[in-house]
């Protein structure tokens, strides 16, 4: 069922056959959006990303900045999506928010990976004791809610930014530990992995060049699929005050700040917009990697 | 099945015994002072209070004995003292957590019973353009952070209908029934207390609403997804060509395969009901442990911070196990394997 | 491109006439005829922006009593062209043409109520893979009473004691126990048994088995396949076996058509075309196959090429890039069947025994 036998494997010990033919750019094929709604949801990701870069270029009004002639405006031809409670433009604060909550998904997931996979794929390949182990110990991180241990984390760490995102990755990464182990436990047996070892690779080499480049495929799609959730829960710690500090604008913040105006729908209803925007362009885009990663894992079989 | 439940009792403990080490550590491994945070900046710099204090806490003895000093607590039912309302953290957890509970279930409940339909009748209507706009919805629905819609739930239904009731468990008019559960819905129907009963309901329905049509959104996705992957099945086509008719074939055959994979994900479902209760709580003002820690959080309360993830933890894997258990049962390939 | 219509010679008017009343159903009319009457069936799949014309226009009839061979290798057409006949083909799979005429009924035109009193009551079948084919959630009992309740009117309990008795009679021991068990408990053997019970639970007047015993160990395909003729005889069913084995053909079949590329080759009384293949396809399968009855040291001479894409239409004969025997007509224009001997006939330019092309008037023997 492989398709690969020994003879197609180059003799030299750092052979690495991929699952598929063209590698690199079949790869990046995978990630071509394919249907309308996969357009969609990569098109609200894409103008998300652009809005917050180009945030100081599209508005003249700091957001930060307070003017207390205009506390509490609904949205204006002056001021479009209204002002807070200290006067503050809300247009201007969901463009620069979205430098803060943006990246903070990414980033959770990114510390998630550089923990998870190097544990998984020891644990894989180690077996035993040491698998035994770290799945355990990965059990017990999983036997949490998400939200409510990263919350524990957060608050021990110290209401900062930096917490919440380190606080939410420590609580992810047994996700993909699993995941990567799960991969390598099953190429391990595969015949190109027998033959590399076979010509006398060491251990080492063959997880690294061997293994691990046909299980980081499986795993960024799963991993890019995951920043929406990320992203939410990063904007849910900062709504409960352990993330970014004032003033300094971010969506889940902003729509803390309403609940104590929520008689000023505009508070929240635009950061609120922004982010479910977001995720639901991530979730629509993702399903083009849900197809790409069943297929990787069930040609992996 | 023996083997399975066999195992997976077994591990209960283990992970019981880890989450304790792991809330020991991050309680301890702050990287504020834990005195300091009690004391305060003023009070620590008083030499003899901060030397009392550790003393009191035993800070100055050894990481493991201090663990075990903390095991040894937990399991007397001590889960320390609110830095902030010096009450014993177990007596709050015991007012509040029982409230979460409540709102857990019944806004599971809710969830099941509107996402269940929701997905047989989108994965019955298969290509369709109504199906699409489930798939839209439900879309958005999983998408959306639990504290916008909460906050959009309080602004539309309290404030703007005034259909919602206010804060709180009950109307402050009401009695509260005799304490048996701790769940006022559970008591006052013990207690035959209608009129308790339609106040507790009344001030539930926002919260459980909100999480509940955001689980809606989940199971019903879940439901749509496995019965399609049921309905492309092998033995569908069997059940075709026996003459079935398609509501049988649809019920009997597809909802049966695919009820069980649901069930499973219900547990794991507690989870985001637990995590999504801490703001939507904080919002409707639904007196839980929800809203206990956040408030904890805030302040840096850790004990009553770290008694609330435990608390929440271990409700988590008994309610697993007991759905695993369920699970065991009504898969026949696993009960009789 | 045209195929002669008429019944082939010796089977019309040799039905055993029967009255075959069943164990509680309406007693069944006198069948002077073919059970079943397929005319230029043809089915398409498609497949992205490509169809694959899985089945060309074929047609066969079977009689009441008889059992019919369909063989051919995977992508021939011979699943297609059954599942066709209960409309069971997946999604992107339809019917694009031609008759299946069971009686007076044409089985391709019935939708609703009709074609679900068929299926199961008149016209049953049996799947390749019973693990996959069988609903692991639910108990063998409920899914074989679920068939009876559909096409009697009968009570629960009744539906049960007939299911028992079905499993009796299809040689499960401990029947009544085994009601409450489900497909995972049983061995593979056990389970295609399971199906078979489904499947003449209304004691239908065809059955349809599409590679019974593939799944199977070779040892359970004997015993599957005795049990199919048993009861084939005492139910006085038709019976189409679809298989790509020719020894499973030879065992149990009256006639045999062999499909190649969505097209009948060769059809005819089952002995005549395994002794006296008279198509170049045919000869290959034999050739390519081990056996008993010819030396050991024979060379195994498998068919060189593969089949042709299913989604080109080409004007010549199909088998043309593989067939040691072609000549320029093979190019030009695609075979009809013809006659070749009583009952038998194949769609060739080539008398494969001679080595030249056949004359004018159809061969004879």
């Amino acid at each position: 069922m492989t398709g690969e036998t020994a003879a197609d494997v180059e003799i030299v010990p750092t052979a690495r056959p991929r699952m598929d033919e063209g590698g690199l750019s079949s790869f990046i094929a995978r990630f071509r959006p394919r249907t309308i709604t996969h357009w969609i949801g990569f098109l609200l990701v894409v103008g998300w990303v652009l809005l917050a870069t180009f945030a100081p270029l599209l508005t003249s009004y700091d957001p930060i900045a307070q003017d207390f002639t205009a506390l509490l405006q609904p949205p204006s031809p002056t001021h479009v999506f209204g002002t807070d409670q200290l006067g503050r433009d809300i247009y201007s604060r969901v463009l620069f928010g979205g430098r803060a909550t943006l990246p903070i998904g990414v980033a959770i997931i990114g510390i998630a990976l550089v923990i998870g996979i190097p544990i998984g794929a020891f644990a894989g390949y180690a077996r035993g004791w040491v698998d035994e182990g770290l799945m355990r110990i990965a059990d017990i991180f999983l036997a949490f809610p998400t939200i409510v241990l990263a919350l524990a984390i957060a608050a021990a760490l110290g209401p900062d930014l930096a917490s919440a995102v380190v606080a939410i990755a420590v609580v992810l990464w047994p996700r993909y530990a699993r995941l990567v182990r799960g991969q390598v436990l099953s190429l391990k047996e595969r015949d190109f992995v027998l033959a590399n070892r076979g010509l006398g690779a060491s251990p080492r080499r063959i997880l690294v060049r061997t293994v691990l480049p046909n299980v980081l495929p499986v795993v960024t799609f799963v991993a890019i699929l995951d920043i929406g959730g990320a992203t939410l829960a990063g904007a849910t710690l900062s709504f409960l005050g352990l993330g970014i500090r004032p003033p300094n604008p971010e969506w889940g913040a902003m729509v803390s700040l309403a609940t104590q105006y929520p008689g000023d729908w505009w508070m929240s209803a635009f950061p609120g917009f922004a982010l479910i925007s977001f995720v639901v362009g991530i979730n629509l885009y993702g399903e083009v990697l849900e197809r790409a990663s069943e297929r990787a894992t069930g040609a992996g079989s | 099945m023996k083997r399975f439940l066999l195992r997976r009792l077994l591990l209960v403990p283990f992970i019981l015994f880890g989450m304790t080490v792991l809330t020991f550590s991050v309680a301890r491994f702050v990287p504020t002072d834990p005195v300091v945070a009690f004391l305060g900046s003023r009070g620590s710099s008083n030499q003899a209070a901060y030397d009392n204090y550790r003393q009191k806490y035993g800070l100055d003895r050894s990481i493991p004995e201090q663990y075990l000093r903390y095991v040894s607590a937990l399991v007397q039912g001590d889960f320390g003292e609110s830095t902030s309302s010096h009450r014993p953290v177990t007596e709050e957890l015991r007012q509040f957590f029982p409230a979460t509970l409540e709102l857990a279930v019944v806004s599971m409940l809710v969830a099941l019973l509107l996402g269940i339909p929701i997905g047989i009748f989108a994965a019955a209507r298969r290509g369709t353009f109504i199906e699409q706009i489930v798939k839209g919805f439900t879309m958005i629905g999983i998408s959306s952070p639990t504290f916008v819609v909460a906050l959009i739930g309080l602004q539309v239904f309290y404030l703007g209908l005034g259909w919602a009731a206010g804060s709180g468990k009950l109307d402050l008019l009401i009695t509260a029934p005799p304490k048996v559960t701790g769940m006022v819905t559970v008591d006052s129907l013990l207690a035959g207390d209608l009129n308790a009963f339609v106040s507790a309901m009344h001030h539930i329905a926002l919260p459980a609403a909100v999480l509940g049509v955001l689980g809606a959104a989940y199971f019903s996705r879940v439901v749509r997804s496995t019965m399609i992957e049921a309905l492309d099945g092998e033995f569908i086509r069997t059940a075709r060509g026996k003459g079935l008719a398609s509501r049988i074939i649809l019920f009997r055959h597809a909802f049966r395969y695919a009820l069980i994979p649901t069930v499973s994900l219900a547990g794991l479902y507690f989870g985001d009901l637990f995590a999504g209760a801490i703001t939507v709580e904080t919002i409707t003002g639904w007196p839980g442990v929800g809203r206990y820690m956040y408030n904890a959080a805030v302040k840096l309360d850790f004990p009553a911070v770290m008694g609330g993830t435990l608390v929440i933890g271990v409700a988590y894997i008994i309610i697993n196990l007991v759905v695993d258990l369920l699970y065991a049962r009504m898969d026949p390939r696993v009960r009789l394997a | 491109m045209t195929q002669r219509v008429d019944a082939p010679e010796g089977t019309a008017g040799s039905t055993p006439a029967t009255v075959r009343p069943a164990p509680d159903g309406p007693v069944r009319p006198v069948l002077d005829g073919p059970v079943l009457d397929v005319r230029n069936l043809s089915v398409e799949f498609t497949a992205g922006k490509a169809t694959v014309r899985a089945v060309r226009g074929i047609s066969y009839t079977v009689a009441a009593g008889e059992t019919v061979g369909i063989v051919g290798e995977s992508g021939s057409g011979k699943s297609a062209s059954a599942l066709a006949l209960l409309q069971l083909l997946p999604a992107n799979g339809r019917v694009s043409g031609g008759h299946a005429l069971l009686g007076t009924t044409d089985l391709l035109t019935l939708a609703g109520k009709p074609l679900n009193d068929l299926r199961g009551g008149s016209v049953a079948m049996v799947y390749q893979d019973p693990l996959s084919a069988l609903n692991p959630v639910l108990t063998v009992g409920r899914q074989i009473t679920e068939v009876v309740e559909r096409h009697r009117r009968v009570s629960h309990r009744e539906a049960e004691r007939r299911a028992v008795e079905l499993l009796d009679i299809v040689g499960i021991p401990g029947a009544k126990r085994r009601l409450g068990e489900y497909p995972h408990q049983f061995s593979g053997g056990m389970r295609q048994r399971v199906m078979i019970a489904m499947a003449i639970s209304c004691a239908p007047t065809l059955l349809i088995a599409d590679e019974p015993t593939t799944a199977l160990d070779v040892t359970v395909q004997a015993q599957i396949l005795d049990l199919l003729g048993e009861l084939k005889r005492e139910l006085g069913m038709a019976l189409i076996v679809i298989t790509h084995d020719l020894g499973i053909v030879a065992g149990i079949t009256d006639r045999v058509l062999i499909m190649y590329a969505g097209r009948i080759v060769e059809e005819g009384p089952t002995e005549d075309v395994l002794d006296d293949p008279r198509m170049p396809y045919t000869l290959g399968l034999l050739r390519s196959v081990p056996r008993l009855d010819l030396p050991r040291q024979s060379a195994l001479t498998p068919i060189p090429g593969t089949p042709p894409d299913p989604t080109v239409v080409t004007a010549g004969c199909p088998f043309l890039p593989r067939c040691p025997f072609r000549i320029d007509r093979c190019r030009a224009e695609n075979p009809a069947l013809d006659n070749v001997g009583p009952g038998h006939r194949i769609a060739c330019w080539v008398d494969v025994t001679v080595g030249a092309p056949r004359s004018a008037d159809g061969v004879t023997r």
